[in-house]
């Protein structure tokens, strides 16, 4: 983790979490949401944005294993890259993310709990004062190796 | 390929006319090449049926099981409610069954675009094909083959089936 700028995302369990800088590519307000039948529970809605049939993946009901909450206020919608493709998700977030700076000497271990999550979600961890700020890895957030 | 190109199909002549069954306030949208003949339920039989079909109804000669989706999550159950009236007969070629439907109806207008599940949510034996956008909607399609596959999974999720 070189030196770098973050965006510093809030779930509704309290647990923060972050994507790169330019990961972040817009916010939804009341997003209008469809829900998908036989979907993961943590995953069951879908919102149209440009074009785009994007996942609302609920970070926080998949750690803990709950259902994914029904009409977040707010939604962020996240570019990725697969096979040299932009590809586009949506995490619900309690709050407007806030965009941090973040270096190599903040890094810190994944959070030990839930027990062996994060190492299936994140790419490595960073402290923001007291708090311990996953690494998302988005690609494999929004990939089929979580069904 | 282009972005675009790789996961919509805007065109409405490749999205295929699309049947509506209504299912306990559920719309599953059905490929209308698929769907063989609309039959009354008065005409299904229960004896004989194996779980998970809740009964045989005959046509053309053979006997079709008859599935049926029940409530928000669509689980299937060997109950026929009183609301279900029709019975939707589907063939793709291979698979052959009967679903009981509350009420059915052609989509109108095509739908403006098509997009496959996206990966997190496509599990190998998901009741849905593809979601569909029409009139600023998204809406769920299944087919014969994730009606069947979907109704069997429902086996292993009987208790004592692990």
């Amino acid at each position: 983790m070189a030196d770098a700028s973050a965006w510093l995302l809030l779930l509704s369990s309290g647990q923060h979490v972050a994507v790169g800088e330019r990961q972040m590519v817009h916010l939804v307000q009341s997003p209008k949401l469809f829900e998908v039948l036989d979907a993961p529970p943590y995953c069951r809605q879908v919102l149209l944005w440009q074009e785009e049939l994007v996942p609302l993946f609920d970070l926080a009901a998949w750690l803990h294993g709950k259902p994914a909450q029904s009409a977040p206020d707010t939604v962020g919608i996240f570019a990725y890259e697969t096979a040299n493709l932009i590809t586009y998700g949506a995490l619900p977030l309690a709050v407007v993310p806030a965009r941090r700076p973040v270096s190599d000497r903040q890094a810190c271990r994944l959070p030990d709990q839930p027990v062996g999550a994060w190492q299936r979600i994140a790419f490595s961890c960073f402290r923001d004062g007291e708090k311990k700020v996953p690494i998302l890895d988005l690609q494999r957030l929004f990939s089929d190796t979580l069904l | 390929m282009n972005k675009m190109e790789k996961a919509v199909e805007t065109v409405a002549h490749k999205v295929s006319a699309l049947v509506v069954a209504q299912i306990d306030g559920q719309r599953l949208l059905l490929p209308q090449r698929e769907v063989v003949s609309l039959e009354s339920v008065m005409d299904i039989r229960q004896e004989g049926a194996r779980f998970p079909a809740a009964g045989l109804i005959p046509w053309a000669g053979q006997e079709w099981p008859v599935y049926c989706l029940q409530g928000d999550l669509l689980a299937v159950t060997l109950d026929l409610p009183p609301q279900r009236r029709i019975c939707v007969l589907l063939h793709d070629g291979y698979y052959g069954l009967a679903m009981v439907c509350d009420q059915v109806e052609m989509l109108v207008r095509p739908p403006r675009a098509r997009y496959p599940l996206p990966p997190c949510m496509a599990k190998s034996d998901s009741l849905i094909e593809w979601l569909v956008v029409h009139e600023e909607t998204v809406s769920c399609v299944t087919t014969a083959a994730r009606l069947v596959a979907y109704c069997q999974r429902a086996i292993n999720q009987e208790p004592g089936n692990g």
